[in-house]
């Protein structure tokens, strides 16, 4: 599977990545590709790395070592270009709490220089698939947790990005909600890559067609869901990860 | 991997100090060698200086030395004076790049106990004492040039700030020109050496003081000054005329009636036996008998509403009253005239020109020089005159002259021999400044200092500009041109306060009735002098009616006064109103208006945004 | 670049007036200064041709007011955790950091703008000397421009808007009162020497300069290096937070 992805086109190439804060590792030696089309879950205990790894591929952290990638492009180097291809929901607390979802989409969108029809376009877009129309006037503080993240995302898909990486992302959703934010995000992730944060199994059934396992900073296993599961026939998949997980310490 | 921490932290720190240095260091080398380029951002121009000044510092040829000795902590202790210091230094550093370099200063601190404290004191620089009264604080300077001249301002004060070039100019251009020529010091009134006017030309000419009895004046002096000339024998008048003969300069200050004098020597009887011959000689004609008074000049009435009228022969004369020429320059701020008399052409000599220097306006009366003496100045107010016209208070002549005289005073006498040739006619154009007000001169008149021990010329304070014009008149006539240019800008006392332009302003609408009442009041003070002659006329006993009408005229009286008091009450209050209403607008008000606005149009803003969002999505 | 700082400027400005933020600090600044210019700045005492009394405690109004403006601007950005959101958008870093200066130097503007009433006032009644007062303006804006820079520099260091008010108001402050002459008078250079370097490094001493009518291009010069040399150390340590 691995051999096979390196032969495609590879769109996103992480090498080598280590990430200290301080004397703790944080990401050690972390290498993978990712190519259109893909989703990718990011699959790990609390403290595995996930979220830094997530900060290294949004530049939003630098690595201590090692590269990323994207489309080719260094993401040191050449930080704007690649930043303009990303999407980026953080786990929590990145929503200006005063401004209106509204506001909040729009200044988005300014930041990524979208304006006039396309902008009009995809904030309608955004809108009717997040189902955020009945509070689409309303300050973010007064929203419920659900709208809060789904406010989240639509920023995030509001200039359309080939990349969509989302820490968490159905973390206080209730059960329709979850089901409809999957569904949309499956079928946008047709071509385009989305990379998902997560430790509940089910979201990784349910969506990811490639697991990255972390944990203590390093990766584990990088398979399908399918692999981990028949790798441990006799379990489900969260026995499977509670037992890889363990096996490493 | 620590390590790496600690390296890049340190960097940070070496970033941080860098940048500190950076900024030290990019400012210093900008402000040293960029601080002179400064615009004067004021319409009044109150930062740049004179082209007179700036003459002086340009002309400079033998090296000069500025030391400035200024206690450090000056400004902890008295602010304004720190404020005045940087000034100072300021003016000093334009100074020296003016002279490009002929004129150095530098700066000394006089700290207690020090050898530059004793150096300072040796100097002459005043100490006065800090606030806590534990040691000598310092600000003044000292001026060297070559040969050994030096001159030393011994203290700046702040109230002769306006006057900071003006000093320093004038020292400059002493310590850097010639010696200047002696001046004769003529009076009549008694010993006149200890006012400011005398002290200040003494600070920069050689004084010789002339007998008034003297039927000869030597030609090596340059300029002389006569004040208010009276019992004045013929031999001055003879040893006047030869001077000016001689092509010789004079300021003439001559006045019907003299406060000064009367004042310090009240029992001295006029004489007005005046140098008056002398000058109908000349073409000018003054009426002893009549001073010249001018409401419009004396200080408006509403500083002092309540208390006496201002004297109304007070004339406060300002551009407008000033005819300078040419090389007299600008009009000074203000000269002030007290009692002065009217001069007028008559019988001009043909080869005289004759200039009006000062004048009233169109509206001044005249008074009697007795009533002057000795009444009120309620009672100045009700006896001037209805006439009104303008008059002239001071003439500049310029040519040459005849003489007076037929023949020499000692013509046919044994001392013939040792006087000079009898002149029928100048040889040499002579110039003459006569202003028709001796009291022009006085303290009184035009001088705030108070009374200083040690209080050196650098420590006046004026009210106006009198002493400076008559200097600058005899550095017009000692022919230092580039000293007469030189003036003071404007009077610290000049600037009106907010306060007073609100009163002002109050008082100019209720001023109708206000004069109304007046007027009233001085109708009844007539009448009530008339009815009083009548009654002391015939002599006739006082009957009830009498006593009755007499009752009457004082009732109406206390009536006006009432009125008037209460007027001034109000204009009082409503001024008070005003400030508070002013306080109001400009703190609650105004803003509250603004930022309603703001807010209106914010929100029609946002309510909008909204609109649009949904509009959006709707469709 | 120029479009990014406009789109940070926007939403920054736009934040001040939708919540109650600016108008209390517009109110606040207006009462405060007019109250000082009237009773204790003497307005009414003294010749008042040039403003003198509106200007001449500014400084020390806007050491109180200025931190209340900028505390926010970086500090609220890492409470609520947005920093994360605004350094993945795809802008310089230098433009939010100019973006965000800007709005607050603008709103700076906004308070001064409710004080010219007062000068058209002093036109219409009074006398005045308008060129004065215009360069008492300018020197106004610049130190609320070095302000505003030096606010939104501690604000990036501090997490919490109140200690970042506290801090801002404190080293403000001592912006105003710091006077090094007796310092530079310890190292004994010759007395002129340390004149100019004590009186380069006084803020007083530049804007009195320019309250006063005498603008230099000492004066500019300082001012412009306190707000550059701030801003790019407020870049730098958003730089370093960054990792």
């Amino acid at each position: 599977m691995v051999e096979q992805n390196k032969e495609r086109n590879k769109m996103i190439v992480a090498k080598n990545l280590c990430k200290n804060y301080g004397r703790i590792q944080a990401v050690n030696n972390v290498n993978f590709c990712i190519s259109k089309g893909e989703i990718v879950s990011l699959l790990g205990p609390n403290g595995a790395g996930k979220t830094t790894l997530m900060r290294l591929l949004t530049g939003y952290a630098e690595p201590t070592s090692g590269e990323v990638s994207i489309f080719g492009q260094n993401l040191k180097t050449q930080r704007l270009s690649c930043l303009k291809k990303i999407g980026y929901v953080p786990e929590t607390g990145f929503l200006y709490p005063d401004m209106s979802v509204a506001d909040f989409l729009r200044y988005t969108a300014d930041l990524r220089g979208i304006s006039g029809a396309e902008f009009v376009e995809n904030f309608r877009n955004v809108v009717e698939n997040l189902e955020l129309k009945s509070v689409i006037n309303q300050k973010i503080e007064t929203l419920s947790k659900g709208f809060k993240r789904r406010t989240g995302i639509a920023a995030a898909l509001i200039h359309n990005p080939e990349v969509l990486i989302l820490d968490e992302p159905t973390e206080g959703l209730d059960p329709n909600q979850k089901f409809s934010l999957r569904s949309y995000l499956k079928s946008y992730g047709q071509d385009k890559i989305i990379i998902i944060s997560t430790h509940i199994m089910e979201e990784v059934e349910a969506m990811a067609g490639r697991v990255i396992l972390l944990n203590h900073g390093k990766l584990v296993k990088d398979t399908s869901p399918q692999e981990l599961k028949e790798l441990f026939p006799e379990h489900d998949i969260e026995t499977a990860f509670y037992k890889i997980t363990s096996e490493v310490e | 991997m620590d390590k790496r921490k600690y390296l890049k932290i340190i960097s940070m720190a070496a970033a941080v100090l860098m940048a500190i240095i950076f900024f030290a260091g990019i400012m210093s080398s900008i402000t040293l060698s960029l601080s002179n380029f400064k615009v004067d951002f004021t319409e009044w121009k109150r930062h740049s200086h004179a082209s007179a000044a700036q003459n002086i510092f340009k002309n400079t040829e033998k090296p000069i030395n500025i030391i400035l000795y200024a206690s450090n902590d000056l400004d902890a202790n008295y602010p304004e004076l720190g404020l005045h210091r940087q000034n100072l230094i300021r003016l000093l550093e334009k100074i020296q790049s003016y002279s490009e370099g002929k004129i150095t200063y530098s700066l000394k601190n006089p700290e207690p106990y020090t050898p530059a404290e004793y150096e300072a004191q040796d100097l002459g620089i005043r100490p006065f004492p800090d606030l806590e009264n534990t040691h000598n604080l310092y600000f003044g300077a000292s001026f060297s040039g070559g040969e050994g001249k030096k001159f030393v301002i011994p203290y700046f004060s702040v109230q002769r700030q306006n006057y900071l070039e003006y000093d320093i100019s004038r020292i400059l251009a002493k310590l850097n020109g010639a010696a200047l020529p002696p001046i004769g010091i003529v009076s009549f009134g008694g010993d006149i050496s200890d006012w400011q006017l005398i002290k200040k030309i003494k600070q920069d000419y050689p004084l010789v003081f002339i007998d008034s009895k003297m039927p000869i004046i030597p030609q090596n002096i340059n300029t002389i000054l006569v004040f208010n000339p009276q019992q004045v024998n013929t031999n001055f008048i003879y040893a006047l005329d030869q001077y000016i003969m001689r092509g010789g300069n004079l300021i003439l200050l001559i006045d019907p009636y003299a406060e000064a004098v009367a004042q310090k020597y009240p029992y001295t009887k006029q004489n007005r036996n005046l140098l008056l011959p002398l000058l109908q000689k000349w073409g000018l004609k003054m009426d002893e008998n009549t001073i010249v008074a001018d409401t419009n000049l004396s200080r408006p009435a509403y500083q002092t509403a309540l208390s006496e009228p201002e004297n109304p022969t007070y004339l406060n004369l300002s551009a407008q009253n000033m005819q300078l020429l040419p090389e007299m320059g600008n009009p000074w701020p203000r000269l002030t005239l007290h009692s002065g008399g009217a001069l007028k052409i008559e019988h001009p000599q043909s080869n005289v020109t004759y200039t009006p220097l000062l004048f009233t306006t169109d509206q001044a009366q005249t008074l009697d020089a007795d009533i002057v003496k000795h009444s009120s100045v309620q009672d100045m107010y009700n006896a001037l005159s209805e006439a009104k016209s303008r008059h002239n208070l001071a003439y500049w002549l310029e040519g040459r002259f005849d003489s007076a005289f037929e023949q020499s005073l000692v013509a046919g006498t044994p001392l013939a021999q040792e006087f000079p040739p009898f002149l029928a006619q100048s040889i040499k154009p002579a110039r003459v400044l006569v202003i028709a007000d001796s009291d022009f001169a006085a303290d009184n008149t035009w001088n705030l200092t108070g009374y200083q021990k040690k209080a050196t010329v650098f420590d006046q304070i004026s009210s106006a500009a009198n002493a400076d014009f008559i200097l600058s008149m005899i550095d017009l006539m000692s022919g230092n041109q580039n000293l007469a240019d030189l003036k003071i800008k404007y009077l610290i006392n000049d600037e009106k306060n907010i306060a007073e332009q609100i009163y002002a302003q109050i008082f100019a609408r209720q001023e109708p009735t206000y004069r109304d009442i007046e007027k009233q009041l001085k109708d009844l003070q007539k009448d009530l002098n008339a009815f009083q002659k009548k009654l002391n006329q015939k002599e006739t006993a006082m009957s009830l009616l009498k006593i009755q009408e007499w009752d009457s005229f004082n009732r109406r009286q206390q009536q006006l006064t009432e009125r008037l008091k209460a007027l001034n009450y109000t204009i009082g209050q409503e001024s008070t109103r005003q400030m508070n209403r002013i306080i109001l607008l400009y703190t609650l008000i105004f803003p509250f208006i603004m930022l309603l606005s703001v807010f209106i149009i914010v929100n029609i803003c946002k309510h909008a945004r909204k609109q649009k969002n949904l509009r959006i999505i709707n469709e | 670049m120029t479009k990014q700082w406009q789109t940070i400027f926007k939403k920054e400005t736009l934040a001040f007036f939708e919540g109650m933020q600016a108008w209390v600090i517009l109110s606040a600044y207006i009462v405060l200064s007019m109250f000082i210019t009237f009773f204790i700045g003497g307005f009414f005492s003294l010749n008042n041709a040039g403003l003198f009394s509106y200007f001449y405690f500014q400084p020390y109004i806007l050491a109180f007011i200025i931190p209340a403006v900028t505390m926010r601007l970086w500090s609220e950005e890492r409470k609520t955790g947005t920093l994360e959101f605004l350094l993945t958008q795809p802008i310089p870093l230098l433009s939010i950091v100019l973006g965000k200066f800007l709005s607050s130097w603008f709103m700076c503007l906004c308070m001064f703008l409710l004080s010219t009433p007062l000068w058209l006032g002093l036109n219409l009644d009074f006398e005045a000397d308008n060129l004065n007062i215009l360069s008492g303006y300018i020197g106004i804006i610049l130190v609320a421009g070095s302000f505003c820079a030096l606010g939104c520099l501690i604000s990036s260091f501090c997490s919490s808007p109140a200690v970042s008010y506290l801090l801002s108001l404190g080293i403000l402050l001592f912006f105003c009162m710091a006077d090094f002459t007796s310092a530079f008078q310890k190292l004994h250079f010759s007395p002129i020497v340390e004149n100019k370097l004590s009186s380069m490094l006084n803020l007083e001493y530049h804007y009195q300069d320019i309250i006063t009518g005498q603008i230099g291009t000492d004066n500019i010069v300082f001012f412009v290096l306190i707000i550059i040399l701030s801003l790019g150390l407020n870049t730098l340590s958003i730089e370093y937070k960054r990792n």
